[in-house]
Formats: C-alpha cells, sequence, structure tokens
C-alpha cells in the first residue's frame, strides 16, 4: 500500500460497489471485466481520477481495488489500476465529463460482430429502438482494434470517438460510455445492451432489421413514439413523499425487480401511483438497490411544462380509475412488435401468448403503432391491463398497487420470450396460438 | 339441451328474460312490467339494476317497516348461465336499522331458480294485513296465505314448502325466520336454509310485510348471443379460479375460518367490543379455523355453479349431549359472536351460529349487539333489573344460544337486542359504545389496523359493511399482487373506491367476491358481453360502477343521510390499539382528510352529495331533476 | 438464542405441529431459519422455490409481512416468532 494514501471516500465506494454490482446483474460484465473511472473531489478539494484495479471483481469492490490518479503520480495501491487507464484519464479530459466507463454489453457486442477479414473497420451499428435512438444516436462506431485491451491505438481512438457522441464500441470487446455522472455512463451502456437485445431478438424473430433501418432513416419521426426523457444527472436522492413510507417501500421494490428482471435498463421507463390530486411520480424506474432515481409528487392537472412521458400517466388517470401507471422498455417485447407473420404484410397488432400462463392471463396483448393517441392507449388498457407501443415500450395499469402493475410487463417478457423461441426453432406460431385469440 | 325450452324472448338482449315481475301484497295484485332495455344496459343487473328500481319505486325518506318500503331482488344477464358461481341474486330495499340504503347479497341456488321463472327481477311493494307467500313458476305467479308457515323456522319453512311444491323440478325458498315476524331490526332472509341475505334488516321488511317466503320452480333458459366470446371469458375465469390457491384449494380446507389466527397475526382481530385486539394465543387456537376443519367439520359445500367450496357443514355436541349438525361458522360469525364477545368456545359460537340461521338473524349485527350490551352491563349502564337477571358480562358463552331465540322473538330482553346496538347503546345512556357506522354494526376487522379498511366502513353506501365498503384486507394481505399499505392516506381513497367498484361489478352479476381472488373484471367483461351480445368492455363496465354507487349515494342523500354518517364511533379516534409496535387510531382529521378525498374522487361535492354534473355525465335520472 | 416457528393451515401437517422453539446461533436471519425446519425434501419443496421463497405464502415475524422487512434476509433476535402460512382469503 502506497503511503500517499487518500482512501476512497465510504460516499465514493459506496457508488463504484453499487454500480459495480448492477453491472453484473444487468449482465454486462464477466466477473471480473470492465472498469470505472470518475473525477472525484478529496477532503482537501483536490480533484483525483479514480479508477477500479485491473481484474477486480466488479461486484465485490474492496476499498484497496479503488486506485487514485493525481499529478503527482499514480497510487496504484495494492493492485494494478485498470490497463485501460489511459484511455480513461482522456476521457475524464473531455469537457463536461465526470466518469468514464467499459462494460462487456453484451448483446451489443454479438450484434456488432461480422465476418469480414481484418483488419477492417466494421460498420456503425444503428439502434433500431427508440431509447437507442435517443439516448446513442443514429449511429454508434464500432472499432476494430488488433489488440482490443488498453493498446495505443486504442488509447488514441476511442477518446476521440467519444469527443463527440456518448458512447462507442470496441469491437468484440463491449463499449466505453462517458457521462457528467457514473450513473449516465452506466445508464447508456445499458441502453446500448438493450439496442443489441433488440436487434437480436429481431433476428430470432426474423424480423427484417436491415429494412426497418431503412425506414428509420428515411423518416424517423413515423418509427418512435414521442423521445424518451432526457437522462438528468440530479436530484436521484429526492424523495418528495418521505411520509408515505409504505408506498416509497413499494416504488423501491417495484424499481429493483424492473431493474433485475431486465424490463427496463437502468433508469429508464417511469411508474406513478395517483393520489386524490397529485400523483406520486418515479420517472426512472428502473431502480437497481442503492441506485434510486428521483421519487417526486406532481399534481394531477395538466401543466403546460409536460413531458411527453408525464403526460401519458396523466393522459391515462384523467379518463380511467386505476391507481398505477407503469411504462417499461422490454426488449422481446418490442422487438415482437415488429413481427410479421409469414406471407402477411405489415407487423402483428397483438402479442399472442403460446404459452400455458401467458395465454390465460392475457388472451392477447394488443400492439399499437408510434403514433397512438392516449385515448387509444387508455381504451386498451381497459380491456386488456398492458399495451405494445411498437418504437415506444409497453405501458401496463393496475387498479391497486404498483406490484400489480408489475406483474404485465413481467409476464410480457415471457410471453416474448417463448415466442421468440418457437420462431427460433422454427416452428408455426400462427399454428400454436388459439385460433380466436385473432379475434379477442 | 334436452326436451328444455330455450327461450326466444323478445327481449333485444340475450342474458335477460326482459320482464319485471311485481307484486302489491296490499292490492294482492301481480303483473310482469317490462324491463327497459336501456336501463338494463346502464344498471346491468343485480345490485345495479335492483337500486335503480328501487329508487325508482319507493321515497327514501319512506318508513322502512310501512308499506311505503319496497323491496326488489334482481339477477344478472349472468345468473342461469354456466358462468362461475354466477347463480347469486341481490336485494335492496330501506334498511330498518341504519334508515339508509339496505343492500343485501346471498349465494345458495334460489337466484338461479328465480332467474328460470323467467324474470329478471322480483318487486315486493305494500304490505298484506296476515301472512303471505309468493308462488312462482313459468306458468303461474300467485300470492298464497301462509299463515301455517308463520312461526316456524327457516329450516322448517324451507322443508315444508319445497315439500309441499310435489313432485317434479325441485323448488327453491326464499324465506325468514321467527326474526324476521317479529321485526327484529337485523333479521335476514334464507335460501337453502343456511344461505342468507344478512346485513341491514331485510328479514324485517319481509316481516312488516307479512311475506313468509317466496317460492321459485322454473326451466326457462339463456343462451349467449356471442357464444365464442362468452367461452373465452368462461374459458379464462375456470382456469385462474383453478390457478389461483385461494379459490383451488384454501377456502375449500379451511373455509373463512382459517383467517382467524392470520388476522390475529396482524392485530386486526377485534376483541371485548372493539376495546382492542389483544388475545391469547391458547384462546385463538380454540377458535381457528384449523380446529374447525379438525374437529367440526363434516364436509365443505358449495353454492350454484361454484367450484370454490367454502361452506362448513358442521357437527357439534348439543347442550343435551345428542349430536347436531348445520352449517358455519364463517369467519364474521366466528369472530363477532367469539371474540368480540370474549368467548373463545367454539361449540357455544356453532350452537349459537347454528340458532341465528334457523331464527333468521344476521349474526354480525346479533354479535355486535351483544357486546354493545356486554360492555353496557360491565360499565354498569345495564344491570341484571334490565336483562331479566342475566349476568350479561364478556364471556358469557353460555348465554349466547338462548340470546338468540329471545331476540328472535323479542322476549324478554332479546326486545332491547332486537333493536340493534346503536338503538341498545342509546337507550341506556352510553351511545359511544355502539361499534357502527350509519347504525350498522362493524364486522370482524378492526379499522385501526388498516386505514384503508377504515375508510371502506366510512363509506360503505349501507353502513359498516366489508362486502359493499369494500375489502381491504384481502389487498394488504392475501391479495399477492394486490397488496396495498394499510396506512397509506394518500392511497386509500381510490384504493377504496377501486375496491368498492369492484364489488359493485361483483353484485351486479350475481357472482361471488371469491372471484377476486382469481381475476378481476376482464373475463366477466367477454362472458357479460358474450352474454348480451352488447360493448360491457371493462371501460363501460367501470362506467356502471361508478353510476351505481352513484345513484347509491343519492338515495342515501334523498333519506337524510350527510357527512357524519360517514364517521367511525369515538373509540377508532380516541383510543390506540398496537399494530407491528405502533399505536394507530384513525384520528379525526385523518378521517376527515380521507372523506373528503374520497367524495372528490367519486365526483361528489363538499358535503358529499352528487353533482348535478356527475349525475348528467353518468345519466343518472334523479327526483331533484 | 431460542426463536419459535409457528404453523398454520396444512403447514402444521408438513411441519408435525403447530408451533416448534429451536435453538439457533446468534445472527441467524429468517431464511436460515426456514432453511433449518425443512429438513426434508418434502418441507424444501413446501417451502422453497430453489432459493426464494413460493409465492402464495405468508412468512410473519413478529405479526409483520416479511416483505415488508428484510425478506428472507430479516436478521431474527431471541424471542422472535416466525409464523407460516398459506395464503388465505375470506370475509
Amino acid at each position: 500500500m502506497s503511503g500517499r494514501g487518500w482512501k476512497a471516500s465510504d460516499e465514493l465506494l459506496r457508488l463504484l460497489r453499487a454500480v459495480g454490482r448492477a453491472s453484473l446483474a444487468y449482465d454486462i460484465q464477466d466477473s471480473h471485466s470492465g472498469n470505472m473511472a470518475v473525477r472525484w473531489k478529496d477532503e482537501r478539494g483536490q480533484e483525483r481520477i479514480v479508477i477500479t484495479a485491473t481484474g477486480s471483481q466488479k461486484g465485490d469492490l474492496e476499498p484497496s481495488q479503488i486506485c487514485f490518479l493525481s499529478a503527482e503520480g499514480t497510487d496504484f495501491g495494492y493492485y494494478k489500476a485498470s490497463s485501460e487507464t489511459d484511455i480513461h484519464a482522456r476521457i475524464l479530459a473531455l469537457p463536461g465529463v465526470g466518469a468514464s466507463m467499459h462494460a462487456h454489453v453484451k448483446e451489443l457486442t454479438a450484434v456488432t460482430m461480422n465476418d469480414a477479414p481484418k483488419p477492417s473497420r466494421p460498420p456503425d451499428f444503428a439502434p433500431v429502438d427508440t431509447l437507442g435512438y435517443h439516448h446513442l444516436g443514429r449511429a454508434v462506431p464500432v472499432d476494430w482494434f488488433a489488440v482490443p485491451s488498453g493498446s495505443a491505438e486504442m488509447t488514441r481512438t476511442v477518446p476521440d470517438r467519444l469527443a463527440a457522441r456518448p458512447l462507442t464500441v470496441i469491437y468484440g470487446h463491449g463499449a466505453v460510455a462517458k457521462g457528467r455522472t457514473l450513473q449516465e455512463a452506466f445508464f447508456l451502456l445499458c441502453v446500448a445492451n438493450n439496442a443489441g437485445a433488440v436487434v437480436r431478438s429481431m433476428d430470432r424473430l426474423g424480423v427484417d432489421v436491415e429494412s426497418l433501418r431503412e425506414k428509420i432513416r428515411n423518416g424517423p419521426a413515423g418509427r418512435f413514439a414521442p423521445p424518451p426523457p432526457a437522462y438528468e444527472i440530479d436530484g436521484d436522492e429526492r424523495c418528495d413523499f418521505p411520509e408515505e413510507e409504505e408506498i416509497l417501500r413499494e416504488f423501491l421494490k417495484a424499481g429493483h425487480r424492473i431493474f433485475e428482471s431486465r424490463l427496463s435498463p437502468f433508469h429508464t421507463g417511469s411508474m406513478s401511483v395517483r393520489g386524490v390530486d397529485s400523483m406520486l411520480y418515479a420517472p426512472k424506474a428502473s431502480m437497481p438497490a442503492d441506485l434510486r432515481g428521483p421519487l417526486l409528487k406532481v399534481p394531477l392537472a395538466p401543466d403546460a411544462a409536460d413531458g411527453p412521458e408525464v403526460k401519458v400517466h396523466k393522459a391515462i388517470y384523467a379518463a380511467s380509475d386505476f391507481q398505477t401507471v407503469m411504462h417499461c422498455h422490454i426488449p422481446e417485447a418490442e422487438a415482437s412488435a415488429h413481427f410479421s407473420y409469414p406471407g402477411e404484410t405489415g407487423p402483428c397488432d397483438r402479442i399472442i401468448p403460446v404459452d400455458a400462463e401467458g395465454s390465460f392471463l392475457y388472451l392477447a396483448v394488443p400492439v399499437l403503432p408510434p403514433d397512438f393517441t392516449p385515448a387509444e392507449l387508455v381504451g386498451f388498457l381497459h380491456d386488456y391491463k398492458m399495451a405494445v407501443v411498437r418504437g415506444g415500450g409497453v405501458w401496463a395499469v393496475g387498479t391497486q398497487s404498483l406490484s400489480e402493475v408489475l406483474h404485465h410487463p413481467s409476464s410480457l417478457r415471457e410471453i416474448c420470450h417463448y415466442r421468440i423461441a418457437a420462431r427460433e426453432r422454427g416452428l408455426d406460431l400462427r399454428r400454436m396460438e388459439p385460433a380466436k385469440a385473432r379475434r379477442w | 339441451m334436452k326436451g328444455r325450452r330455450v327461450t326466444t324472448s323478445p327481449f333485444p338482449i340475450s342474458g335477460y328474460h326482459g320482464r319485471v315481475l311485481e307484486a302489491d301484497l296490499t292490492s294482492g295484485a301481480v303483473r310482469v312490467v317490462p324491463l327497459d332495455p336501456a336501463q338494463a344496459m346502464d344498471y346491468l343487473g343485480g345490485r345495479g339494476l335492483a337500486t335503480r328500481i328501487l329508487y325508482d319505486t319507493i321515497d327514501p325518506a319512506c318508513d322502512p317497516l310501512g308499506p311505503g318500503n319496497a323491496v326488489v331482488i334482481a339477477m344478472s344477464p349472468l345468473v342461469g348461465s354456466n358462468a362461475p358461481t354466477a347463480g347469486r341474486g341481490h336485494m335492496v330495499f330501506k334498511s330498518p336499522l341504519t334508515g339508509v340504503l339496505g343492500t343485501s347479497n346471498s349465494g345458495g341456488h334460489w337466484g338461479a331458480g328465480f332467474k328460470a321463472t323467467g324474470h329478471d327481477v322480483l318487486v315486493v311493494k305494500g304490505a298484506a294485513s296476515s301472512p303471505v307467500m309468493i308462488d312462482i313458476s313459468p306458468e303461474k305467479v300467485e300470492i298464497l296465505p301462509a299463515d301455517r308457515y308463520w312461526g316456524l323456522t327457516t329450516h322448517e319453512t324451507h322443508d315444508q314448502l319445497a315439500e309441499d311444491a310435489g313432485p317434479g323440478k325441485p323448488a327453491r325458498v326464499l324465506c325468514i325466520g321467527p326474526a324476521g315476524e317479529s321485526l327484529v331490526r337485523f333479521a335476514a332472509v334464507a335460501n337453502d336454509r343456511n344461505r342468507v341475505y344478512g346485513r341491514c334488516g331485510p328479514g324485517a321488511v319481509w316481516g312488516a310485510k307479512k311475506l313468509k317466503a317466496v317460492r321459485v320452480r322454473g326451466r326457462e333458459k339463456v343462451a349467449p348471443s356471442d357464444p365464442e366470446k362468452y367461452k373465452s371469458g368462461l374459458d379464462q375465469a375456470v382456469y385462474l379460479l383453478k390457478q389461483a390457491p385461494v379459490t383451488k384449494r384454501l377456502l375449500r380446507e379451511l373455509g373463512t375460518a382459517g383467517l382467524v389466527e392470520l388476522i390475529n397475526l396482524i392485530s386486526m382481530l377485534p376483541h371485548r367490543n372493539f376495546q382492542d385486539c389483544l388475545h391469547r394465543d391458547e384462546d385463538v387456537e380454540r377458535i381457528s379455523g384449523e380446529r374447525l376443519a379438525r374437529a367440526f367439520l363434516e364436509k365443505a359445500g358449495s353454492c350454484a355453479l361454484c367450484p370454490i367450496g367454502c361452506q362448513r357443514h358442521t357437527r357439534v355436541a348439543g347442550r343435551d349431549g345428542r349430536d347436531e349438525r348445520g352449517e358455519g361458522p364463517e369467519y364474521e360469525t366466528m369472530v363477532l359472536l367469539g371474540p368480540v364477545c370474549d368467548v373463545y368456545d367454539m361449540e357455544a359460537v356453532t350452537r349459537a351460529n347454528y340458532r341465528c340461521n334457523e331464527m333468521g338473524l344476521d349474526t354480525i349485527s346479533f354479535g355486535g349487539t351483544l357486546a354493545c350490551a356486554m360492555e353496557l352491563f360491565e360499565t354498569g349502564a345495564l344491570t341484571a333489573a334490565d336483562t331479566g337477571g342475566l349476568g350479561l358480562s364478556f364471556g358469557n358463552a353460555e348465554a349466547l344460544e338462548g340470546l338468540v331465540a329471545m331476540t328472535a322473538r323479542r322476549e324478554g330482553f332479546g326486545a332491547e337486542l332486537a333493536e340493534g346496538s346503536f338503538r341498545l347503546a342509546g337507550r341506556f345512556g352510553r351511545p359511544e359504545l355502539s361499534m357502527t357506522v350509519k347504525r350498522l354494526e362493524i364486522p370482524a376487522y378492526d379499522p385501526r389496523a388498516s386505514l384503508t379498511q377504515a375508510l371502506g366502513y366510512m363509506t360503505s353506501p349501507s353502513g359498516a359493511c366489508h362486502l359493499r365498503g369494500g375489502y381491504a384486507v384481502s389487498l394488504a394481505f392475501f391479495g399477492g399482487a394486490k397488496e396495498i399499505p394499510r396506512f397509506s392516506l394518500l392511497q386509500s381513497p381510490i384504493a377504496i373506491r377501486n375496491m368498492q367498484n369492484a364489488g359493485i361489478l361483483q353484485d351486479s352479476l350475481g357472482v361471488c367476491r371469491f372471484t377476486g381472488y382469481a381475476f378481476s373484471a376482464e373475463p366477466w367483461a367477454r362472458m357479460a358481453g358474450g352474454m348480451t351480445g352488447r360493448d360491457l368492455s371493462v371501460a363501460r363496465l367501470e362506467e356502471i360502477e361508478n353510476r351505481v354507487a352513484t345513484l347509491e349515494r343519492q338515495f342515501n342523500v334523498e333519506a337524510g343521510a350527510g357527512p357524519a354518517d360517514d364517521a367511525l364511533p369515538a373509540r377508532f379516534a380516541e383510543a390506540p390499539i398496537t399494530v407491528e409496535g405502533k399505536e394507530r387510531r384513525v384520528s379525526r382529521e385523518d378521517q376527515e382528510r380521507m372523506r373528503r378525498d374520497y367524495y372528490r374522487v367519486r365526483g361528489w361535492d363538499a358535503d358529499g352529495r352528487p353533482t348535478g354534473e356527475l349525475l348528467r355525465a353518468l345519466r343518472i335520472e334523479t327526483r331533484r331533476g | 438464542m431460542k426463536v419459535q416457528a409457528k404453523f398454520f393451515a396444512s403447514f402444521r401437517d408438513l411441519f408435525g405441529g403447530r408451533a416448534r422453539e429451536i435453538e439457533i446461533p446468534d445472527g441467524r436471519n429468517a431464511g436460515d431459519l426456514l432453511g433449518l425446519l425443512c429438513d426434508t425434501p418434502a418441507r424444501r419443496a413446501g417451502l422453497f422455490d430453489g432459493n426464494g421463497l413460493k409465492p402464495h405464502l405468508i412468512v410473519m415475524i413478529n405479526g409483520t409481512h416479511i416483505n415488508s422487512l428484510a425478506g428472507l434476509g430479516t436478521p431474527l433476535a431471541e424471542g422472535d416468532v416466525l409464523a407460516v402460512f398459506p395464503m388465505l382469503g375470506g370475509g
């Protein structure tokens, strides 16, 4: 151990541990992969660069595995700082950047691989889902490196890529993201992995991804619902209703479940519980343990300043007796909403469960076009409790509780899983679906 | 259907016969009035339709025991089909106990039997001068003298009338016992011997009309207009009833009394007229559903078309040593006749339950009234001189059985008990000892242990009733996915409104509350939509629920009820109980806030009156024009 | 430390009685206790689904649902009463 020693403060250690654990839970690291770097002020107010030790287990970081860089030299501690230290240092030198993170975003990595002889530059990745498109941009660069880990070539290229965009892909080795905070970098990596998962599910379903990309290039407006809210870095600890202890607990429980069960990437989606003239609102519904998002109390009356997300919650409440609303971005559901049956033109207008439990709980789950109106959505929610918006996530409602509404997206993920698997195995979905489900 | 005639009724909507049978006991006239199809679609059936017809038939300010009151019993378009549990009827009237809307529901086989006579609704108006019964079949409807049945118990009346009907399709009998005849304010109406329309005193209204029984027999059927849609809902409902552990198995194994231990553990099991929720574990064990199942249960039983089977057919040693057979007790009965009276003697409770069924008494109001008398006695407000020498201390299990008969026949001190706890406590100068809302005795869940339940009791249209007021307990503890916070001021008003509305839908479809443990409105929407061939989407059903709730309120407003009637007894605001280590009460401020918020959620004004705007939006015609 | 486990409804048959007093080392939690009690495959199958509790099961510690505490990780203290119910319904 070096005597220069500024130790990670409790707060910093908690943050790195929480993001580390969450990245493992979201399955975007292997046990020892990836690394995180943040700018952090020490107790003397001196700015440090803090980076996780190479080969440390991100799910169980120890204080000694946190390394510090400073003008006087790097305190590598007992462990060696990540081999990507220089890359992180250069990213953190970019204006406005407070954190960077590298993760093995497997789903995205998988769909950006190709079999062209190397060296060659692989094509950019074009997201086809609303989160990926709006948060990562319409094209994410993919770079092939002869030595894809800590090489000089990478140290040059990756920070350059990130100067102009939030995230870049390293061919065969995951992605690197920058953020104003570590949470933001992690958010981007989760969104990126999700974008990969959507494409991969589409591949398995036989959806023509290239033609969809073509359509998005030609007219993105008609392909996506109103964009998701921009990522906010402030106010994650804010809670407007500490006195409602039980509801608070329900929000946190549901938030954990959304994240851990991959019902929506980190800090995406939204959920609310309605009161008489206000609603309790979580604008970042997907919340792993120790990485909360804001919990707000918002008037139910429409407000000119309302974003599209809040507007839908309010519109549902205004036209129904429902008490809870949840919005999630389930990759399997997004892909399923683009599925066309062989021999039929246009994407399906409902997702019909082929598994036993799904088919009794939900005879069919309706799919709405991206330009749905709130009135249409409310109508479907009344009859089906849940609806998928193509290019806009899954909306669900409950009459009593968050735990009740959570069940819907959770079941839908399973329903889509079985449909995708059946299609992948070459089975005929039409023959597996109850015929009458087409009329429900 | 072999040899059976499927109704080809001219009524334009399948599921209904389109016939309202109206009997005027004053004149002895019987007529069939056509059902208004628009009204059928606006109020559906059961509770909704019955309430509409009652509102149109009587003045809500009438004397509940006078000839101006009416009894309306309505079936739904699903009654008579094979939809699970869809054999329930709903009865409404102005309550002689509460002075507001009386509204009560029962299983059994009478509902389906009545529908099979080719009618949807029975309206009984006026009053006879001597005992009568109504005999209904598709061929004819008669008002017959019933002097020879007057004085008989519900069981005797049922058995005699069924036997007198002669061979053929079995007759179903709905009747009152001695309690109804002697106008006990919480007298019940029974069918299948032990299935009762219990709450709010319908038996007394029958008694005042000198109506002893209604016997039905018929073979009229209903058939769905869109069989495939109907069947898709039916398949889903049947599957889910077999999936959910509560409806699949637990209610059959333990009955509702299976709740005793659990409700005790969550500090919600009332004790000694709701003075506290403290019990010794070994005492609770003695009145538990586990013990009932082990020591007394002979078999489980079911109502019409029910796969759940919660009925307890039991056997207990009588006081003369010979075994007696009967039904029950249910959870509510076990607790109201048990710990609320500080009694933990299952044999005594079971025998008293048998007697209540025979006499035709609501066990909840009887237990609540008796507990009130016991507290009056212990505080000295009531003495042995008043009780005819009877020592009415808490825990007097011996007295239970005898007091049932005394109350039912208004003998001795029984005449005081027959008035219900509100009038009893008032008469002996301690009105605060009546544990009632709108004069109706509180069921077996302490409202201090759940704000949502508290608000349900406060705002139930019929007074403190867990079935009309909303059964928050199920949400908080047994609903699985539907669990809601127990102590949330914010969530309670909408949660309880939605629970009450779910109940309105079930009551208006003639189906059992317990289906709610397996599924909510969607399968019903498909079954009702498939049956009627009309748009009965969940959104439409939601509108019907709100319409019915507001009409019920309108009835009560016209009957003279106001915000002061939507309140808990002072005990619950002042004396705390301990729940999970915290002292809990329902303070007057919390009651005020929840009541205000609830009115707003319902669209009523600050005094709880439906606004003209709401009445127009819901298309509710009222007298106030 | 000494804690008590109480069983209701069908769990009485499964665990052969209404209640058991059991001595466990300090620092153990609800999951540890349930694990100890499930000493046969049938008992384990009655309560657990993998490492989690089966759905439709109510486990309370001193009258509070463990979902409102720290779930199976809820620490136990001397004299605690743990109760196991099936989900019940009634009214």
